[in-house]
């Protein structure tokens, strides 16, 4: 095989499209050909190599401390940029009055060191045996003694922490090339680091406001501090007033540092020098934002007063076409008076977007972004002409709280939500997320789901909701008002990105948020009156991981919300119902096009960046893996039709009847062209329908699309039991999942298309089979692998035996 | 020979540990070709490492003994998921997985060295990188964002995959002039 042809090959290989025979000569060139082994290792750790960089490289822009410190633990350290010489618009770093420091080899600010005392030495989470990638824990510090305490570190940096001082080291980041990094939590501390490797940092220290100092080998003070706008300066937060800003001093006893904050360059000081202030950057980099928030003209600090946005807030573009009233609170660039009033908004892309199980960018941002009381930080760029009267940057917005700058992924103030009992330091609330208590039966129902500490002092940690361990821990009850019967329901595992145990800490007040509708419970109900309370529970099995991991267990449930089902008809149906959408159908300039009308289903999204093209918005994704540009720009029927598909947990999967034609041009000014469908008509496309049938009577099989996914819920009284499932309308989707509540899995087998899976549970909780099953509560989760069940008729066959008699 | 106390062990787990991290990082992304279903594969792989790390025999390198936990790992993952199973053969798996432990320090240093080749790719093929790596975007998604036909971006990335390889080489070349 020639190198091309194996180069050829890998590429291939890694773009999911080598076919059996092209898989099996990859596979023999590997076994027999030392160098098409090299080649191939070559490539892959390329492949690994770069999508590493560029994620680090991503989530040191990401704004907000969250992301910073969830990337931190999940993909390695965000790697900050650097750059040769420091940024003269930045208005990082700041003089401090104090004087030189007296002493040549330990700084003015710290007493000398003394024995270590009452120094409380905390062992890393490390007993867990879980280690988060490239930033690891060890040593937690916390100086309550009076004193200046030495600890030498494994590589040999020495620190000398100050009393009242509070410091992380965790070792070595090899995602940064770092020997030693020190997250500082409070306080001073004097650091000792020997010189590093060639290429290598030796050690440093950075705060949660992604402060930071770094040295290859030196001696220096660092201290984690407070600054009003007055200038006042403390390590205790508490005892500043104003608006206030989070720095770090830095002084130089030997050698040199760099200083830097998240997003500003960084800044060389040396011995000798005055010791260095590194704040937070009130201006705007100009490297940090996009084009359009350079140019804006005004840039104010402001709590929204009053918005009517309701769900406008979608995918990677918001846009909002009511208004937002800003009272201004500090201008920070042009001049404003005491209030803003925004007419029309776009915001940019985000780096809040998260990804869903299917892979799709889903928004990260909060309808209640905008709730009145929110402080941000706002962007205003200069009307278009004929267009709107001033756009909104969304990338820019930021939550200001107690004068730290941070994204506005959390939302204060809960309104609605039934709460019930606090148990254990958490308390639930629930509320429907649509206004009307009156749900049509067999539409979905929504709910929204707040867990949260209400513990004054400690951290509870959770099941994050981005791990598979973080579902199925909800279950709806649904009581019948006058009988009392219970429907009771528990949330499938579903949405979850990672397949280990992850957790997430909840500080006093804090809160794990979810919303889900029925579908996602497996509810079915009947009309009626019913009452609805949630609960959380997390049961400790008794499994190493949860002691380890020191996951929240007990039950909490919510206070009851009334809900009445009505028969078909007996509600207002919703916006966008199952048939045509008119778009451009009745245009002159649409029947004139020339060609005949074609049908495509796809999926719709946001074209981005919108700001550049000629007034297209969306694109049509087609199975295929191409799709067409579409030929409207922002409607607002579009608008809900995808909300409202989102909203569920669904993509929205279109039809649409329209006229294809190529080359058109979709940039504004210099740019390609391409393909674009006008679009006459669009409707979402039918939802698969599956049937079941169930050999012994009484077992059930339920069969509902979640998030793209199929969910198959079996009941059966009796425990072992088999059943048929096929497709009535659509086709098998690639991700299926069976959900079976019985008690133990000990034989469980899924066959289609002349393929046969099995996997079990033995009674001793040993598994086994090609099938990995999954015991959570009451209920027995297994999933096939992708494209398992696949073709239009084909009958997937489960069978199922919980204990072997 | 294991250390005594715990936390020597974990001292030494962790410094063995973090050298290898990226060799099996890049040996898992070999075959699941999905970094998030990697990295997944990895937590599981660290976790049955340091579980067994009293087995560990010192006189044997660390790296070797941490991809064959790996390949078991990435093995059980594609037979889950049914992927490539004429290429995914435990004796190809086994195969590379050998020539991942001999060749990990010059990808140490290749890997050292990507930034600086990344930033010497022409603007375009940097900006596809960024697209493609940086956003993770489908090529048919890279192909919209840049106006260009898919084709086209596809030839592009495969030219950018080649370039940054050969820079790379150049690097781990000039080390051992």
């Amino acid at each position: 095989m020639s190198p091309q042809e194996l180069d050829g090959l890998i590429a291939a290989h890694f773009a999911g499209t080598l076919d059996a025979g092209e898989q099996k000569l990859l596979g023999d060139a590997l076994l027999a050909d030392e160098s098409a082994r090299r080649r191939f290792v070559e490539l892959a750790d390329q492949e690994a190599a770069l999508r590493t960089l560029k994620a680090a490289e991503r989530q040191a822009l990401a704004v907000g401390r969250k992301e910073a410190q969830e990337a931190q633990r999940n993909t390695g350290a965000p790697s900050v940029p650097s750059a040769s010489t420091p940024c003269a618009s930045c208005a990082s770093l700041r003089q401090s009055p104090r004087p030189s420091p007296p002493a040549p080899r330990r700084s003015g600010w710290l007493l000398p060191a003394a024995a270590a005392a009452a120094l409380i030495v905390v062992s890393g989470l490390f007993a867990s045996g879980i280690l988060p990638s490239g930033n690891v824990k060890i040593r937690d510090f916390d100086n309550t003694s009076g004193k200046v305490v030495v600890e030498k570190l494994s590589d040999g940096t020495r620190l000398a922490i100050a009393p009242g001082a509070k410091l992380v080291a965790t070792g070595r980041d090899q995602a940064r090339r770092v020997r030693q990094l020190i997250r500082l939590e409070a306080g001073e501390v004097e650091v000792r680091a020997p010189k590093a490797s060639t290429g290598e940092v030796a050690c440093r220290v950075e705060t949660p406001e992604g402060l930071w100092v770094e040295t290859v080998g030196t001696v220096f003070s660092v201290t984690r501090a407070w600054e009003n706008e007055k200038g006042e300066r403390n390590v205790d937060k508490s005892k500043l007033t104003g608006v206030l800003t989070a720095v770090l001093l830095v002084a130089v006893s030997e050698g040199e540092v760099r200083t830097g904050n998240a997003i500003a360059e960084e800044t060389r000081v040396a011995a000798g020098n005055a010791p260095a202030v590194v704040a937070e950057v009130r201006r705007i980099p100009k490297d940090y934002f996009s084009a359009s928030c350079q140019k804006s003209p005004l840039v104010f600090v402001g709590k929204v007063v009053k918005a009517d946005l309701a769900a406008k807030l979608w995918s990677g573009y918001a846009l909002i076409t009511s208004e937002v009233s800003y009272e201004v609170e500090k201008v920070l660039k042009g001049t404003a008076g005491k209030e803003v009033t925004i007419k029309v908004a776009i915001l940019m892309p985000s780096p809040l977007m998260a990804k869903n199980a299917e892979g799709q960018k889903v928004p990260a941002l909060d309808p209640r972004l905008f709730a009145v009381g929110e402080r941000h930080v706002v962007c205003v760029d200069p009307p278009i002409p004929g267009q709107d009267e001033g756009h909104l940057v969304g990338e820019k917005i930021w939550a200001a709280t107690e004068g730290n700058l941070r994204i506005a992924t959390e939302v204060s103030g809960q309104t609605g939500l039934s709460w019930g009992q606090a148990a254990n330091g958490l308390r639930l609330g629930v509320k429907l997320a649509a206004p009307a208590a009156r749900v049509e039966s067999g539409k979905t129902i929504a709910l929204a789901t707040r867990l949260e500490n209400v513990d004054g002092e400690k951290v509870v940690a959770v099941w994050s909701r981005s791990c598979s361990w973080g579902h199925g821990l909800l279950t709806s009850i649904f009581t019948e008002a006058g009988t009392g019967k219970q429907h009771k329901f528990v949330e499938p595992v579903g949405s979850w990105r990672r397949n280990v145990p992850d957790l997430q800490s909840l500080k006093p007040g804090e809160a794990q948020e979810t919303g889900l509708t029925d579908a996602a419970f497996g509810a079915t109900l009947p009309p009626g009156k019913y009452r609805l309370v949630v609960t959380y529970a997390n049961a400790d099995n008794g499994a190493a991981v949860m002691k380890a991991r020191a996951a929240w267990t007990g039950e909490v449930s919510s206070g009851p919300v009334e809900i009445e089902i009505v028969a078909p008809g007996g509600a207002k149906a919703p916006d966008g119902g199952a048939g045509w959408l008119e778009l451009l159908d009745d245009q002159p300039a649409y029947k004139d096009k020339p060609g005949d009308e074609q049908v495509f289903k796809g999926r719709l999204d946001i074209l981005r960046p919108i700001t550049e093209l000629d007034g297209f918005a969306y694109r049509l994704f087609t199975p295929d893996g191409g799709g067409f540009t579409l030929g409207v720009g922002i409607t607002e029927a579009l608008e809900k039709l995808r909300d409202a598909e989102l909203k569920a947990g669904r993509p929205a999967e279109v039809e649409v009847r329209g006229k294809p034609e190529k080359n058109v041009r979709l940039y504004k000014g210099e740019g390609g062209t391409g393909t674009v469908l006008w679009p006459g008509v669009i409707r979402l496309a039918a939802a698969p329908n599956f049937s079941s049938k169930c050999e012994r009577p009484g077992d059930e099989v339920v069969a509902e699309v979640v998030g793209g996914a199929l969910v198959l819920t079996v009941t059966s009284p009796g425990g072992i039991g088999s059943a048929e499932v096929k497709p009535d309308k659509g086709e098998w989707p690639k991700k299926v999942a069976v959900r079976l509540l019985l008690k133990g899995l000990e034989g469980f087998s899924a066959e289609c298309g002349g393929k046969k899976l099995s996997g079990f549970i033995n009674s001793s909780g040993a598994k086994g089979g090609e099938l990995a099953a999954e015991k959570k509560g009451d209920v027995i989760e297994v999933a096939l692998p992708e494209g398992f069940a696949a073709g239009k008729d084909a009958v997937l066959k489960l069978s199922w035996v919980d204990f072997y008699r | 020979m294991a250390p005594e106390t715990g936390a020597d062990r974990q001292s030494q787990f962790l410094v063995l540990y973090n050298r290898a991290q990226s060799a099996l990082r890049g040996y898992l992304f070999s075959w699941l070709r999905d970094f998030h279903r990697a990295e997944e594969v990895l937590q599981q792989t660290s976790l049955e490492l340091w579980e067994h790390f009293a087995e560990y025999d010192a006189a044997r390198p660390f790296e070797a003994w941490a991809l064959g936990v790996a390949r078991n790992q990435a093995l059980k993952e594609l037979r889950r998921a049914g992927s490539a199973p004429e290429l995914a053969r435990p004796e190809v798996l086994e195969a590379v997985a050998g020539t991942y432990a001999e060749m990990s320090e010059g990808l140490e240093r290749r890997r050292q060295a990507l930034q600086g080749c990344v930033e010497r790719l022409s603007a375009a093929m940097r900006s596809l990188v960024d697209l493609y790596y940086g956003r993770g975007l489908s090529v048919a998604e890279v192909a919209t964002e840049a106006g260009r036909p898919r084709g086209s971006v596809e030839v592009s990335l495969f030219r950018a995959r080649q370039q940054l390889a050969d820079c790379t080489g150049k690097a781990l070349a000039e080390d051992h002039a």
